[in-house]
Formats: C-alpha cells, sequence, structure tokens
C-alpha cells in the first residue's frame, strides 16, 4: 500500500506543469465587461474593441470573441472587429484571427481576407506600434490551419478553430441551438471615448460544477 | 461532492476528453458541509445498521486555456463521519472516514503536427463513483484510486494521426480482501479524418493487470474500430467495438466481443446530457464472498455491462436539478478457487437526483437523493437509501 502510494503520488508529480499567470482571471473579468458594453450599445462596438484590445493586447482573444458574440456581429462585422483589434495590437495578429475564427467559422473568408492585407503588408506599418514582425509569426504562436481541413489530433470539442459546417438541417432543430452566453451582468458599463475599459465586471468564474 | 467531472476527464462519459472549456477559468476554492441519513452504510454485511451522518470538505480548481495550453488541476479534502456506532459482524467499524481526490490534465500543443497530452487522477474515497467503471458494490472501508495516462499526439499527413501512450493505474482497499488491482497499458490510436465532423479511429491496447492476493494475474488486448463525431458545437458522440484477448493466470484463455461509447449534448443553454456504455471483460471484481454460507469464491473473468445517463437541468439563472442512473450487469465465470457456485449474476442499479439552489453569489444550498440495489445470487442483496442537505460557498 505504502509503495503503491508513493508511486503514484510520484507519478503524478512528473506529469505536473507550469500554471498560466494570473492574466487569465483578468481576461475573464474583461471579457464579461465588454460583453455588457456592447449589449448597452452595440453601434460603439468597434470603439469598444478599440479601448479594450489597445488596453490590454494580452487579452485580445477574449476581447475580440466578447464583441463578436455580444453584437451578434454578421461577416462584415466580424472582419471590422479584427480588423480593429489587429490595428490596436498587430502582434496579436494570429490570434486575434484564431479567436474569430473560433467564435465566426462562417465568416472565415472575411477574417482571413484582412489577415492577409497585413501580410501582404509585410514590416511595413499600420499603426504607432511599429508594425508586424517579418514572417508575420510570434514564437510560440501556432500557426492557423490550413485550408485543407481540421486536424484529426482534436477530440470532438478540442478544436480551437472549429471546422463544424452548420448548413446540415438532417437533425431536429433544437440539436442548433444559437450560440448564447448568460453574462453576469452587473450593469451597464459607459465606455465611450475612453480607453482600458475594464470597468466592474463579473463576479467570479462560471459555475463549473460541484 | 465530487470534483468537475466533465474536467476530470476520468470518467466513462470522457472516452473523447472533455476540452469543451475554452474560456479559462481562475483558481476557485470550494467549501461546503452536508448532513444526511444513510439506512444502509455497511450494506455487504447483512446487518440492518442506519445512521445519520455529518460530512465537510474544502477544494480548489483551476483552467488555463490557451491556443497552445490547456491545464486544469482540481483538488478536494474532506471528511464524513457517521453518528451512530457502526458494526460489521459484530466488530465497530470507523464511523469516521477521510476522503481526498486530486487531478491535473494537461494538454501541450507544440504545432499543428505534435502535442502532448497528460491526464492524470488520484482518489482515497469511501463511496464508489460507478460513472468510472471501477466498481459495483459499495465495499467496508476506504480505497485509493490512481491513474496516470500520457501520450504523444503526431499528425503524420492531413487526415492521419496517431496517439501513442501508456497509462499506469491502480486501486487499493483498506478493509476488502482481493480488491487490489495495478494495471499497465501500453496503445496506439490510429486517427483518419472522415470528413469535418467525423474521425475514424483504429486502436491496439496491451494491458497487463497484477491482482493482489488469492487472485491472479491477467493480460488483454483490444483491438477497436471506432467512431467520433461531432453533431454539432454541443453534441458529441464515441463509440469503439472489437474484441478483447484474455489470457489469465491458472484460467482460460478467452476472446470477448468488447464495446464502449460516449454521448454528450448541450441540447440548449439549460439542459444538458451525458451517458455511457461499456461491455467488456473486466478484472476488478472478480471475487464473490457470500455472506451466508461464507465462501470466498474466485472468477477469472466478470463479463460486465454498464450504462449510465445524467443529466442537468437549469430551470433558473440560480436554480438547477441533476439526476441520473448507473446500472451494471455482472456475470462472475470460470470459477478458479473457492466454494461459490460455477458462475454468479449480479445487477446493480443506481439512481440519484438533486437540485442546487444559488442564495447568493457565493452560496449556495443543496439536497439530493440516492438509491441503490444489488441483486446477486451470491446471497448479498441490498439496498440502500441515502438522503442529504448541505451548503456550499466557491470563492
Amino acid at each position: 500500500m505504502k509503495n503503491t502510494l508513493k508511486f503514484a503520488l510520484t507519478a503524478v508529480l512528473l506529469a505536473a506543469a507550469p500554471l498560466a499567470s494570473a492574466n487569465v482571471a483578468d481576461c475573464v473579468k474583461l471579457s464579461k465587461a465588454v460583453k455588457v458594453a456592447v449589449a448597452a450599445d452595440s453601434s460603439k462596438v468597434l470603439e469598444i474593441v478599440a479601448a479594450n484590445v489597445a488596453a490590454n493586447e494580452s487579452c485580445a482573444c477574449e476581447i475580440v470573441k466578447a464583441a463578436i458574440v455580444a453584437s451578434d456581429a454578421d461577416k462584415k462585422q466580424v472582419a471590422k472587429i479584427v480588423n480593429t483589434a489587429i490595428l490596436e495590437a498587430p502582434s496579436q495578429i494570429r490570434i486575434i484571427a484564431q479567436c474569430a475564427i473560433a467564435t465566426a467559422p462562417d465568416a472565415v473568408s472575411n477574417i482571413q481576407a484582412v489577415v492577409e492585407k497585413y501580410d501582404a503588408a509585410g514590416g511595413e506599418g499600420y499603426s504607432e506600434k511599429g508594425g508586424l514582425a517579418k514572417g508575420g509569426l510570434e514564437k510560440g504562436v501556432i500557426p492557423p490551419p490550413s485550408d485543407d481541413g481540421p486536424n484529426p489530433l482534436d477530440y470532438p470539442f478540442e478544436s480551437i478553430n472549429d471546422p463544424i459546417v452548420k448548413e446540415s438541417r438532417w437533425l431536429p432543430e433544437f440539436f442548433f441551438p444559437p450560440i448564447e452566453d448568460d453574462p453576469n451582468v452587473t450593469g451597464p458599463v459607459d465606455n465611450s471615448g475612453s480607453s482600458g475599459g475594464s470597468a466592474g465586471g463579473g463576479n467570479g468564474g462560471s459555475d463549473i460544477g460541484d | 461532492m465530487a470534483l468537475a467531472s466533465s474536467l476530470c476527464a476520468q470518467s466513462l462519459f470522457d472516452l473523447a476528453p472533455d476540452d469543451g472549456e475554452t474560456e479559462s477559468l481562475p483558481l476557485s476554492y470550494t467549501a461546503g458541509v452536508n448532513f444526511g441519513y444513510d439506512d444502509n452504510p455497511t450494506p455487504l454485511l447483512g446487518n440492518d445498521d442506519e445512521s445519520f451522518y455529518g460530512q465537510a470538505y474544502v477544494g480548489a480548481s483551476f483552467l488555463s486555456n490557451s491556443p497552445q495550453t490547456t491545464t486544469n488541476f482540481g483538488a478536494q479534502l474532506g471528511v464524513i463521519h457517521y453518528f451512530d456506532n457502526l458494526d460489521a459482524a459484530g466488530q465497530d467499524v470507523d464511523d469516521t472516514a477521510f476522503t481526498a481526490s486530486l487531478y491535473l490534465n494537461w494538454t501541450h500543443r507544440v504545432s499543428e503536427r505534435l502535442r502532448f497530452v497528460s491526464r492524470n487522477f488520484a482518489a482515497y474515497e469511501l463511496e464508489p463513483d460507478y460513472s468510472t467503471g471501477f466498481q459495483a458494490q459499495r465495499q467496508i472501508g476506504n480505497y485509493f484510486r490512481w491513474s496516470t495516462d500520457n501520450a504523444v499526439g503526431y499528425r503524420w499527413s492531413d487526415r492521419l494521426a496517431t496517439y501513442t501512450g501508456i497509462r499506469l493505474d491502480g486501486i487499493t482497499f483498506d478493509e476488502f480482501d482481493n480488491g487490489d488491482r495495478t494495471t499497465v497499458t501500453y496503445y496506439n490510436d490510429f486517427r483518419y479524418q472522415v470528413s469535418d465532423r467525423t474521425v475514424a479511429t483504429l486502436t491496439y491496447r496491451y494491458s497487463d493487470v497484477s491482482a493482489d492476493g488469492a487472485v491472479t494475474d491477467s493480460t488483454n488486448q483490444f483491438i477497436l474500430a471506432g467512431l467520433e463525431h461531432r453533431f454539432n458545437q454541443r453534441s458529441t458522440g464515441v463509440i469503439r467495438a472489437g474484441v478483447q484477448l484474455r489470457d489469465v493466470d491458472g484460467g482460460d484463455s478467452s476472446s470477448n466481443p468488447y464495446v464502449e461509447g460516449s454521448f454528450r449534448t448541450a441540447i440548449n443553454t439549460q439542459l444538458s446530457l451525458r451517458s455511457y456504455v461499456r461491455y467488456g471483460v473486466e478484472d476488478f471484481q472478480r471475487n464473490v464472498f457470500d455472506p451466508n454460507t461464507g465462501f470466498n469464491s474466485i472468477y477469472s473473468n466478470t463479463d460486465t455491462l454498464r450504462i449510465g445517463f445524467t443529466a442537468d437541468y437549469s430551470v433558473s439563472q440560480d436554480l438547477t436539478l441533476t439526476g441520473g442512473i448507473n446500472y451494471a450487469a455482472l456475470d462472475y465465470n470460470d470459477l478458479q478457487a473457492g466454494g461459490g457456485a460455477s458462475s454468479v449474476d449480479e445487477e446493480l442499479l443506481n439512481v440519484f437526483i438533486g437540485v442546487n439552489l444559488q442564495v447568493t453569489d457565493n452560496i449556495a444550498v443543496n439536497a439530493r437523493y440516492n438509491f441503490e440495489d444489488l441483486t446477486s445470487d451470491a446471497g448479498r442483496d441490498y439496498d440502500r437509501n441515502r438522503f442529504s442537505v448541505g451548503a456550499s460557498t466557491r470563492f
């Protein structure tokens, strides 16, 4: 019993991986604040995205996803959101594009057109922040998937680039619910004309069961 | 009271590991207390003990999800105390039991071609979790169950990939003889992307089981073909079927059909369902003690069918209902030792329902009812009812 316990605990400890930084919690809160702000005034979604991405580049993914969902953006609007976010955080171009595609896969061609525009521009700056890195890929960032399709290594829920085709209707309608979010809304937030609009935020994380 | 099973990836519900939580969750702590009534806390002893009990626990959990690395972690410590004296065959049983559980899952996507996956779990528990497929009765005393599964995935072409790995797992019982097991499993999965929604799999597993006491060791080889299908963003199904080639020390070699499957769906934002099925020959329950005759019989094989369902329904933002069923049918056959019957059939039915009410942002109250019924050719039938009410906090 004792040897088995030692062996098992050692095996578990050896498999331990480094934990993420505390910024994760901030991005979750920021995401919820953006949802609230966009829901209050969807006509200002681009200003909200610009202000929040400029102040929180590391949370660009969560901001873009929240803006797309909260504004119920169509394909053109998704492209505008992506373009706005890239202008404010050009170093995050790949992350922004991947997250936008994961949230709005039917807008993939519009998103790729935006990315290709910046790729074609190469190292020339489109913003005061000095432009994009040559080659377009940051170290450690996974390149976007090829046009050949999804990754067979992905388990059904694991793909961050969601290749699911939504047009099929051979299943009953209730199998295709709208993607709804239930933000822990604390109240409308006025972010008009301000930067760093991380105000209010939600209370805690979502319930992950007992 | 179990850790968030959707993140554990350690149950029969998780044949395709659920990394569906795409948003990171900050480190959070939980604590709770429960008070309940158990009308049969020592069910296999044929006595009529019943008792009120109290339970307390603290826990922590964390999920980090980035495009390259997913890490989730959870831990829980608890204690349960029965207020009435329990006895087993005239001898006192500990009225207090400590429990602990821990999981750590990690996926690192080095590139589109290469990734590493590690899933680890350890638990020191009193009550069986039938959805994990390890047990079919409530034994006396605690048990310690652990597993570590580590694999490397490689994408050979646009459509073809493999996962190759090794899994170590084991279970030991504090007060149950012949129940300890240690298993080493080597496996390789071939995965072929048939379409955007479907992956076809071909799996080979070799497992070497070391048993305890009078139960002999065994080896099992599994050759399985399967499909993983994503119906939509909220519904997935996995099924694998094939043959199990089995060799038991001191027993016969055999080939048996084997199938495992799971299905999960979030029908809408209120209702989600999960289910599992598994049929095969298990090594976990190969001895049967008949309390009426006193015989302890050892069998080569336990042909086992396990089916389970669980559902969660959000009545409102604050009120959630949970319910589920676990069913196991066991056929002990090929008697190796002992004076029991040449074969024994048993069926376990476990049904549970619960309600959880969020009173404030951080405090919830809950109530649960759990029913178990075992019917057995070996004269160890029992039924058991547990009621509990409790409160918990998360911060």
